[in-house]
This record gives structure tokens, sequence and C-alpha cells, in this order.
């Protein structure tokens, strides 16, 4: 059995547990305060075209993963020279989000606990995770993913009695541009953040199925994040929204049925804690995969470890503080990352369509 | 405490690479122990609180450089 080869039905809970990550955490569209929802139904539409992209790169080498693509369409060397700012990429993704959890366990549960010590113990069970294969993470995830949405539909009905919806008005009242923003922001972080998966994934069962797993996966998860943002808009109002750190977790916090279903907050972290392990495990697994692809080693699990290390040293001197995280996070972000979900993406899946083209049908464009 | 930081690393590393060790796959144990020793170094200067320099300030300067903010 190939080990890097998912049914369709595992990638797609992936891909849901990739994208809960860290935005079940600390949100998303935040710029777009009250409108935020919006700002997520945009970014899901907008997403989709870029995710057909992603997996049409993909399918035109059904044998070969992304990286062997790149050295496929650009040549040995050029195709590892392109493959650097992805696997950066990869490796920064995955220290950023190592270090959300770090700031929110210590910020919520631990706070005189070292940083670093639940940064280290999250980062060791994703390494024997990924040391396990692509497969142990998807069955993970394929488990948490129904008890993650189980959670999130049940606490949304918890939180029904805090419910406002009168917080949804007015709609957009400071006009169109914070609705932008908030779109810009929430495409980046997190819907795009999915071609990790570009590096990870080979074609599954077939072209359709590659498609099928990304825009199925971008839409069950983007519901869901809609879902969780129209809830903490309802309970914490448009203002909170904007200045909580972790809104869904205040939100979950207010919770208080009859004095008697209280401080569940608990159950919620926990479900933040599983999507967390994943999104980490997969950045880890892309860059491990990169790597070791570039160096030219047969396989990628020798160095999952000191990858693992790296991730972690990074996280903790990514950020001098948590507002310093947020401004980045929200920010800097969506015009850092956006180079390495649509630019360089959209360049490579040029040069792919060229080459297939060349491939299928040498005559024709000798001809022309 | 440094000491501390440099047994784990070793410790890790030596357990770990033990199947690389018996393979002699040399260019390989090379990297890991690039690596390692990299974040091994990280880590020591970490809990000494040097301040080390995070990548997204220069990348978040170059941003706004860019974007002229």
């Amino acid at each position: 059995m190939n080990e890097d080869r998912l049914s369709d039905r595992q990638g797609i809970r992936i891909i849901i547990s990739f994208i809960f990550g860290s935005t079940l955490i600390i949100g998303s569209g935040g710029a777009a305060e009250s409108d935020a929802w919006l700002a997520i139904i945009i970014a899901i539409l907008a997403a989709i075209p870029i995710l057909m992209m992603y997996s049409r790169i993909l399918s035109h080498f059904p044998e070969k993963g992304f990286f062997e693509i790149l050295e496929e369409t650009f040549g040995k060397n050029a195709g590892k020279l392109i493959a650097l700012p992805f696997i950066w990429f990869a490796f920064h993704l995955g220290a950023l989000v190592l270090r959300n959890f770090g700031e929110f366990i210590i910020t919520v549960a631990l706070p005189e606990t070292p940083e670093i010590v639940p940064m280290l113990i999250y980062v060791f069970i994703c390494i024997f995770a990924i040391k396990d294969g692509l497969t142990t993470v998807a069955n993970c995830s394929s488990f948490f993913t129904y008890i993650s949405i189980f959670v999130l539909v049940l606490f949304g009905f918890l939180s029904i009695p805090n419910m406002r919806p009168e917080n949804f008005e007015p709609v957009a009242f400071e006009g169109i541009k914070p609705i932008i923003e908030g779109a810009f922001s929430s495409i980046t972080f997190p819907f795009l953040e999915t071609i990790v998966f570009l590096m990870i994934f080979k074609p599954i069962n077939s072209n359709k199925s590659v498609r099928k797993v990304f825009i199925s996966g971008l839409l069950i998860g983007g519901i869901f994040v809609l879902f969780t943002t129209s809830r903490n808009i309802m309970v914490l109002g448009s203002e909170a929204i904007g200045t909580v750190y972790f809104p869904s977790y205040a939100a979950v916090t207010r919770i208080n049925i009859g004095d008697f279903l209280q401080r569940l907050e608990i159950a919620v972290s926990i479900v933040f804690l599983v999507s967390g392990f994943v999104k980490i495990s997969v950045c880890l697994l892309a860059a491990s995969k990169g790597l070791s692809r570039i160096l030219g080693f047969a396989s990628y699990k020798s160095i999952v470890i000191p990858v693992g290390l790296l991730m972690t040293t990074l996280a903790v001197v990514v950020y001098d503080n948590i507002m310093d995280m947020f401004e980045w996070a929200f920010y800097i972000w969506p015009y850092y990352a956006i180079v390495f979900q649509v630019i360089l993406p959209f360049l490579i899946f040029i040069a792919v369509e060229i080459k297939a083209r060349k491939t299928e049908n040498p005559q024709g464009l000798q001809n022309n | 405490m440094w000491i501390i930081i440099t047994a784990l690393f070793f410790t890790i590393s030596y357990f770990d690479t033990k199947e690389l060790r018996e393979k002699k796959e040399i260019k390989l144990i090379i990297i890991y122990a690039l690596m390692m020793t990299l974040s091994c170094i990280i880590g020591i200067l970490i809990s000494a609180d040097v301040n080390i320099p995070s990548p997204a300030t220069y990348i978040g300067r170059l941003i706004k450089l860019v974007l002229g903010k």
C-alpha cells in the first residue's frame, strides 16, 4: 500500500480538520467585524477556482507528487529551486500554527508554564504521527472530524440563549472595504493554506477525485467556519470579535444552561487541539517531504525529528508576544501568504499546462 | 541548562540515527546533525534569554515597504 495515497473520504476529512486548525481558535475575517460572515462567504467562493487550479496541477501527472512535477516541468535543478519557497511556506506555517496553540494553551489554561513546554509536547505527538505516515494522520482526522463537527454543532445550539441576531446589523455599515479586507484575510487564512496539500497529495484515484477532495473539503470546512464565526458574532457582538484574542473560546465560556451546563470550554478546547494536531502534522510532513526530495533522500521519515525541532525553535522566536502574533496574522500574513498561495502556483500552473500540452500533442505544437 | 539541552538533543539524535548509522547513510547523517545542531544552539540561546531576531520582523518590514504602508 502506498502510504501517500488516501481515499477520497480520508482526503476530504483531513482537509476539513486542516481548515478547522487554528481558525477555530483565533477566528477568521475579523477585519470585517459584524460582516465577517459575509467576508467568509466571499472567501469560500473566491477560493474555489484557486483550489481547482491546484488540483489541475496535480492531475496532469497522476503518478507524481508536486515536487516531482516541478522537476519534470522545469528541469531537475530549477525544479528544486522553485520547490524551496513552498518548503519554507509549509515550515513557516507549521511554526506559526504551533505558536498559535502554544499561546492558546498558556493563555487559557497554563499561564505559569513556559510556552515551549506545551509546544514541545505538541510537536512530538505530530512527529510520532508523521513518522507513521500520512495515513495515520488521515485516520486520526477521519475519527476526530466527526467529533469536532458534533461538538461545534452542539455548542452552537447550546449558545442559542446567548445569541443576539441583531449583532449582524447593520450589514455593510462601513462600506465594502472592510468586507473585502476580511475576505482577503479569510482566503489566505485558512482556505488557501490548503496549498500545503499540493505538496503531500498524489492524485487520489482519478483526476476528478483530486478536485472533488479539494472542493468538498473547502466547502464543508468553510461552512463550519462560517457557522462558528456567525455564532461568535451573535454571542460576542461585532466589537468583541475584533478585540477578543480567542473568540470561539470566549463565546463558549458564556454557555450557561440552568446553572447546570457551564464551564464547557474544556470540551471545545480539545476539539481545537485535535484540529491543530492535524494542521501541524500536515505542515511538518510537507516540509520534511520537500526537504528530503531536494536533498535526494529516499524517505522523509529520517528528517522528521530535526525538522520538527527546528519548527519548534522558529515557533518560539517568531513573535515577541501574543499582540505581535495577532498583528502579524491579520495584517502581514495575507500579503505574505498570497505569494505562495496564488502568485507562484499560478505561474507553475501555466508552465505545467504548457508542458502537459507539449507531452500530449508534440506534433501539433511543432506544426504551430 | 545548556548541558541538559545538549544531552537531550544528543540522546534523541543517537537513538533516531541508529538505522542511518547501520546503513551508513553519511550524507543524511551530516544533514541531520546540522539541523539538530542548529536547533540545539537556538534552544540554548533561548534558554539563556538571548534575543534571537525573528524572520517575521524582516518579512513584515519588507511587506510594509512593498505596500508603502
